[in-house]
């Protein structure tokens, strides 16, 4: 085993790895901002920095655990040889989760809602929502120099074996980044969690149902400021859970307050490309958008030019979609529901299959 | 007492740098940016979050025109020129064949060493660089505004806030990352008070009075457009589209015009803010969180006002900005001074919106020709219409609005 090469089955530099796993970490930031949304009806523009928020409670954990932060004690998630650790991994993300849904709760609570029963319009709401931003962008900034002292902190190294082998007469280890097996299996499961909460169970439903018509919904019994502040927390959570597993995943290229405002323009992309306040179209438009930096990206840096201007994608996307189609693919993906819940009650009850 | 000597120190440093002749420089430039920042939100309701890029759109103007006019028409001159001149006409030619890039070390000194000289030479240059980049910047501003804003104006304002904070955002990644626009990382700095003093002078006071004249100019401006039937229109279109459109005006049309103007004014005020003030065609200068700023001053002084948005509130919000940034250097050192800024910034926006959403100075009704109707019928025109110069003589003579008589 001493001199064998390790092989990595998940590659970072593999353009569809990188989309498949970016794109599971900006659908749970982007449906947090769709959520709060479309039951709100606030563009928040401070929703990058409830991701930094999950960061912020990511770190405090593993200080207060390992006394310094190290690629390694940040990721351990599956190691044999640290079972242990692994539990701590959840836990540190159910508390990046908590924190991600108070801050974003307090935001509601202390902001959002006193101004709109001090009859803000939307306009006013969404001004202020860009204080929030700067206010929490240094708070954090704040933070990252006092306790961590401002380095920049590496990620994506700790690795799983999946398999030996031989290759080319050279014994190979198979391994697999632990951060994406960690994104794979925490994100997929968060996205089926959330699509039982919204099909199966009754807060999910009074959620949907606010969000379609708040006073209908307040007509028929739903305590709509309770669902309000649930959707905010559970908003703010999924963000803080996606930041953490996009910077394990993607390491910290820029000081981890500028964080936010990156990923503010990739959730906006994606939540323009689904029509705003349509869940389905957001998780397929964030693949879209995570397939499109991706690829551009590596076209980039194919042709030999700087790959940081793949960041110009999501605002290109976002100012393309508006020009083209404003609605998104909210449509096409509505469309492709219905004919999918058509087929499966076709299925179930009985009848006969149209193409 | 050590700490009171201490605050006195920061605050009265915090205070002399107002009256710095660059301070007034900024203060006057701003006022041009903010007012017709005013002019989309205080007047008609569109949330521009991305001013910034409008005004990188005329630093934009500026660095091509430097790079791609002015550069090459000195180089063309070599050969033509007596000997101590012709050897910079030729380094620069020299320079332009290797294919130097602009923001490239041996480009400053090339601009630096070579350019100077010329332009001390041939002062006209700087007169034509600023008026190709004002023609260049008319041409941006428009272009830009028409691709980010031409099919949002029909929708919501939440989709024209996003569109419009994404296009600077996208502009600020293409600045940073292509040097042949902005000289990338780098930026591409010019010594601007030596190119000034060839053509005019004493530049500060060159400075300051194009900045004064300039700033003159857009408030008599913006105070013509705002009480004019045009004004009323845009306050309709913000307070009910319904009703707007009802009365038969087009409000996306009246939308995509604001921004059009908009666009071109803040264009304008870029071009002054490169060639007269820092003389830095720099990305980091136009980040996209650099609107904010713009719009806490807006909202601070009083939106839909011009008095109060345009001059009020860039005048408050430097004086705060002054005294906090001098407090923050004195007591917690200079690593955290951004941060306190920024945060400074958020928290006038928010308070602003909780204590005084309408500002300092809350917006007057306009006074268009309706007002001098109502003046003959009524002998007088009702307070809140009269211009704010009458209403400050009338508070001034203690005389509060009476209504006549009759």
């Amino acid at each position: 085993m001493v001199n064998a090469v390790p092989i990595d089955i998940i590659s970072s530099n593999n353009v569809w790895w990188n989309t498949l796993i970016f794109g599971i970490t900006l659908s749970l930031m982007s449906v947090g901002l769709a959520l709060t949304y479309s039951v709100s009806k606030v563009a928040n523009f401070a929703h990058g920095e409830y991701a930094v928020a999950g960061l912020v409670a990511y770190f405090l954990l593993s200080l207060a655990a390992y006394g310094s932060i190290t690629p390694a004690s940040l990721e351990a998630a599956f190691g044999p040889e640290a079972p242990g650790v692994a539990a701590f991994t959840y836990l540190r993300l159910l508390a990046a989760f908590v924190f991600g849904g108070v801050v974003a709760l307090l935001s509601l609570l202390l902001v959002f809602r006193p101004l709109r029963q001090l009859g803000a319009t939307p306009l006013q709401l969404m001004v202020a929502s860009i204080g929030l931003e700067l206010v929490l962008k240094s708070i954090w900034y704040i933070w990252y120099y006092t306790v961590l002292g401002g380095t920049n902190i590496l990620a994506n190294i700790a690795r799983i074996v999946v398999g030996t082998g031989v290759s080319n007469g050279v014994r190979v280890v198979y391994t697999i980044p632990a951060s994406a097996l960690l994104t794979i299996v925490v994100g997929l499961g968060l996205l089926a969690a959330l699509a039982v909460f919204f099909l199966r169970s009754m807060i999910g439903v009074s959620m949907r149902a606010t969000a379609d018509n708040p006073e209908l919904a307040e007509a028929t019994g739903i305590n709509t400021a309770l669902v309000e502040m649930l959707a905010w927390f559970i908003g703010g959570g999924l963000t803080a859970v996606g930041g953490v597993l996009w910077f394990l995943w993607q390491g910290s290229s820029m000081p981890i307050p500028e964080f936010g405002w990156t990923l503010l323009a990739f959730v906006f992309a994606s939540i323009t490309l689904g029509g705003l306040s349509n869940l389905i179209a957001t998780v397929v438009s964030s693949f879209l958008v995570a397939a499109a930096f991706n690829i551009i990206t590596a076209a980039l840096i194919n042709i030999g030019m700087s790959p940081a201007l793949g960041y110009a994608v999501p605002p290109a996307v976002v100012i393309a979609t508006l020009l083209v189609a404003p609605r998104g693919i909210a449509p096409y993906v509505d469309a492709l529901v219905a004919r999918i819940t058509e087929w499966w009650k076709r299925l179930r009850w009985g009848g006969e299959f149209t193409f | 007492m050590a700490f009171l000597a201490i605050l006195e120190t920061a605050l009265v440093g915090a205070l002399t740098s107002l009256v710095q002749p660059s301070t007034i420089l900024e203060i006057l430039i701003f006022i041009i940016i903010v007012l017709s920042l005013n002019m989309e939100y205080g007047w008609t309701g569109i949330p521009n979050f991305g001013k910034v890029a409008f005004v990188s759109l005329g630093g934009l103007a500026a660095a091509i025109s430097l790079n791609y006019i002015i550069v090459p028409s000195l180089a063309a001159m070599a050969g033509h020129l007596p000997p101590n001149l012709n050897q910079h006409a030729v380094a620069i030619a020299e320079a332009l064949r290797k294919g130097l890039t602009p923001g490239s070390y041996e480009y400053t000194l090339i601009l630096v060493n070579h350019i100077v000289p010329l332009l001390q030479a041939f002062p006209h240059y700087y007169v034509v660089w600023l008026l190709s980049s004002i023609a260049l910047a008319v041409l941006f501003g428009l272009g830009f505004a028409l691709l980010v804003s031409y099919t949002v104006v029909r929708l919501r304002e939440d989709y024209l806030a996003i569109a419009l904070l994404m296009g600077a955002f996208f502009l600020w990644v293409l600045y940073t990352n292509i040097p042949q626009l902005m000289g990338g990382t780098f930026g591409i700095v010019i010594p601007i008070d030596d190119m000034i003093r060839y053509v005019a002078g004493n530049p500060t006071v060159f400075k300051l009075a194009v900045a004064g004249v300039a700033a003159l100019l857009s408030f008599i401006a913006a105070e013509l457009l705002l009480n004019s039937p045009f004004g009323r229109v845009l306050r309709a279109v913000r307070d009910d589209e319904m009703a707007a459109e009802a009365m038969g005006k087009n409000v996306a049309l009246t939308r995509l015009n604001v921004i059009l103007a908009s666009s071109v004014w803040a264009a304008l005020g870029g071009v002054l803010y490169v060639t007269i003030y820092t003389g830095a065609m720099h990305p980091n200068e136009f980040k996209p969180e650099v609107t904010f700023w713009w719009i806490a001053m807006m909202l601070l002084g009083g939106v839909g006002n011009n008095v109060g948005a345009g001059i009020l509130g860039v005048i408050a919000f430097e004086v705060i900005y002054r005294i906090v940034s001098g407090v923050t250097a004195a007591f917690v050192g200079g690593g955290f001074q951004g941060a306190v800024l920024n945060m400074t910034v958020g928290i006038i926006i928010i308070l602003v919106m909780f204590l005084r959403p309408r500002g300092i100075l809350p917006e007057k009704a306009v006074a268009t020709p309706l007002w001098d109707v109502y003046e003959e019928k009524m002998g007088e025109r009702p307070p809140y219409a009269r211009p704010w110069w009458k209403r400050l003589a009338g508070l001034l003579a203690g005389r509060r609005g009476k209504r006549s008589s009759h």
